[in-house]
């Protein structure tokens, strides 16, 4: 179980997060919502990245976490960075070696972090968050400037590993990720603005997500 | 023209990065300059010396002649012992010990003669030593009914200047590590610094690198033990105490180092930060030239400075090879600004936390 509860963050003047209260348990759930309007600050608040100014927040101990920004050791190879954190996390070495080959790490082993493209990187980034088998895994943006291949497996490695744990994805790709998720929690100006379960995913993917930035105004549609 | 356009975005790029140009461009220059101002004198006139008695049966009067005497050529402290001044004399409190015979002032008596000791450790004093015996002498006889005669012993071994410069050479290398490489190594992990925080703490990334880099000080020690053994030089660079203010000084940096990259957000401006007190690090310390060399002021500000007690302490270990209590006070002192720079680094943590 993953949650929070009326949970408020300010930066300066800017209200990030204003009393949100949501919870998820098991499976995968996609959090949508413009630019800007609090999804990373809610998932690092999550994280224990960003200090909350108020309210609760109920994680697992073991949480781990894919950045939209792969944080990974540039100079170090791919299995150095692996060794690192395995050696961190103590992540076991047979469930290493299934997410190399599930994400098709192998024939990068060798290569600096530095070196790999940006779909590789995000993988690599993936492979070290799960290398503890968290409860709770959190992805941000898992899959922006990814080719579909590299899209497709990064889904697959998520939704299966949802199974068993609570995986949290922010994205603005819900298309992707079809009718794999269990809720969609739309935020929108610092609050959830709407939550759509799988029994209201009929009306299609993303559909919450449409009514309400619908509702935000008419700025959507083309632009020129 | 490609190059017009090409200069007026070095210009805008100027604009964005004018701190760092003032930096580089004025306020370094300044530091040299006025660095080089610090030496006063080629023969300092107003170096500390220690003034004590060669025996019980000295008067205070005695002294008192002495020390009026030596005023005009140096900044004479009164000890009450011989013990005390040459105490003094290795934590560089003094640069001289000139003993004081008996009955100065008693025309009946035969010649009075005054000892000057110098350390053999304080290279660049030891020309202005000579002077200053010479001095003693002239001075003193001219002043005393007694004929007076002033002669130079040196305490320790006489070292040469290449010697004098290897616990300077460690100290400024301990700077480079804990001031240059270290925040390098600190700014590289911010590539990875919030999956870091996820999996442990900052604290622990810190702790792991300054053990790390600590240990690693362990070679440049065996490298300057072997090369001096080679030399034929008789240096005291692998030792307990060498190792002990090595250690202190670096953690003290490396702690600072590490506070001010947190502080800056790892990027550029911790690193510009850093390099601007390893300068200050390296003009404030005294690791070259004794602080006596300098003004009054500059004395008393360098003696403000952590890293001159490792200045002194590391010369006293390697080149005077003196056991670790004469000095215990210091590294005390030292161990106790590494505390200070622990919980400085601790608050800094805590600010950087809140502002993630």
């Amino acid at each position: 179980m993953v949650g929070v509860s009326n949970l408020t963050k300010t930066y300066g003047d800017t209200i990030a997060l204003d009393g949100v209260t949501v919870e998820w348990g098991n499976g995968l759930h996609c959090i949508a919502g413009p630019n800007g309007s609090g999804k990373t600050t809610l998932m690092r608040v999550l994280a224990g990245l960003t200090r909350p100014d108020g309210g609760g927040i109920d994680t697992p101990d073991s949480l781990g976490y894919a950045f939209q920004e792969p944080n990974i050791y540039p100079d170090l190879t791919v299995s150095e960075n692996l060794d690192v954190f395995q050696s961190l996390t103590g992540g076991r070495a047979a469930w290493r070696e299934t997410l190399v080959e599930r994400l098709r790490l192998g024939p990068e082993r060798d290569r600096k972090a530095t070196n790999l493209s940006g779909g590789f990187k995000k993988k690599l980034d993936l492979a070290l968050a799960l290398l503890k088998e968290p409860d709770a895994l959190i992805l941000d943006e898992p899959l922006a400037d990814l080719d579909p291949a590299t899209r497709r497996r990064l889904v697959a490695v998520a939704t299966s590993y949802a199974d068993d744990n609570c995986v949290l994805a922010c994205t603005h790709n819900l298309g992707a990720f079809r009718e794999d998720y269990e809720t969609l929690t739309v935020v929108v100006d610092a609050t959830v603005q709407r939550r759509q379960t799988r029994s209201e995913l009929e009306s299609g993917p993303g559909a919450a997500y449409e009514a309400v930035l619908d509702e935000a105004g008419p700025k959507r549609g083309n632009g020129f | 023209m490609d190059v017009t356009s090409l200069l007026g975005k070095e210009l805008t790029w100027g604009r964005h990065k004018f701190v760092a140009l003032l930096v580089i461009l004025v306020v370094l220059p300044a530091i040299f300059a006025y660095s080089t101002f610090a030496f006063q004198h080629v023969l300092p006139t107003d170096a500390p010396v220690g003034v004590a008695p060669q025996e019980a049966s000295v008067t205070e009067d005695d002294l008192n002649i002495a020390t009026a005497a030596l005023t005009f050529f140096s900044d004479p402290q009164t000890y009450d012992s011989e013990d005390a001044a040459m105490r003094a004399l290795s934590r560089e409190r003094v640069y001289a010990v000139i003993t004081v015979p008996p009955d100065l002032t008693d025309e009946s008596l035969g010649t009075a003669h005054f000892e000057v000791y110098v350390s053999g450790s304080i290279v660049p004093y030891q020309q202005p030593a000579q002077a200053l015996t010479s001095i003693v002498s002239y001075t003193l006889d001219d002043q005393l009914p007694r004929e007076v005669t002033a002669s130079r012993t040196v305490v320790g071994t006489d070292y040469n200047l290449s010697e004098y410069m290897i616990p300077m050479f460690l100290l400024a290398l301990v700077s480079l590590v804990a001031l240059v490489y270290l925040p390098y190594t600190f700014d590289q992990e911010a590539a990875v610094i919030d999956r870091l925080r996820v999996e442990t703490s900052l604290y622990a990334v810190v702790a792991s690198k300054l053990a790390f880099f600590a240990a690693l000080l362990v070679v440049p020690l065996a490298v300057f033990d072997v090369t001096s053994a080679l030399a034929g030089t008789d240096l005291h660079v692998l030792s307990l105490g060498t190792a002990l203010v090595t250690l202190l000084t670096f953690l003290l940096l490396g702690l600072v180092a590490t506070t001010l990259m947190l502080l800056l957000g790892l990027g550029t401006w911790g690193r510009i930060a850093n390099l601007l007190v390893m300068l200050f690090v390296l003009t404030f310390s005294g690791l070259a030239y004794p602080v006596g060399f300098f003004s009054p002021a500059r004395r008393w500000f360098v003696r403000q400075v952590p890293t001159h007690y490792s200045a002194v302490t590391a010369r006293g270990f390697v080149l005077r090879d003196d056991p670790i209590g004469l000095y215990s006070d210091w590294l005390l002192g030292l161990a106790a600004c590494v505390v200070v720079a622990a919980v400085l680094f601790a608050g800094t943590v805590e600010l950087y936390e809140r502002r993630a």
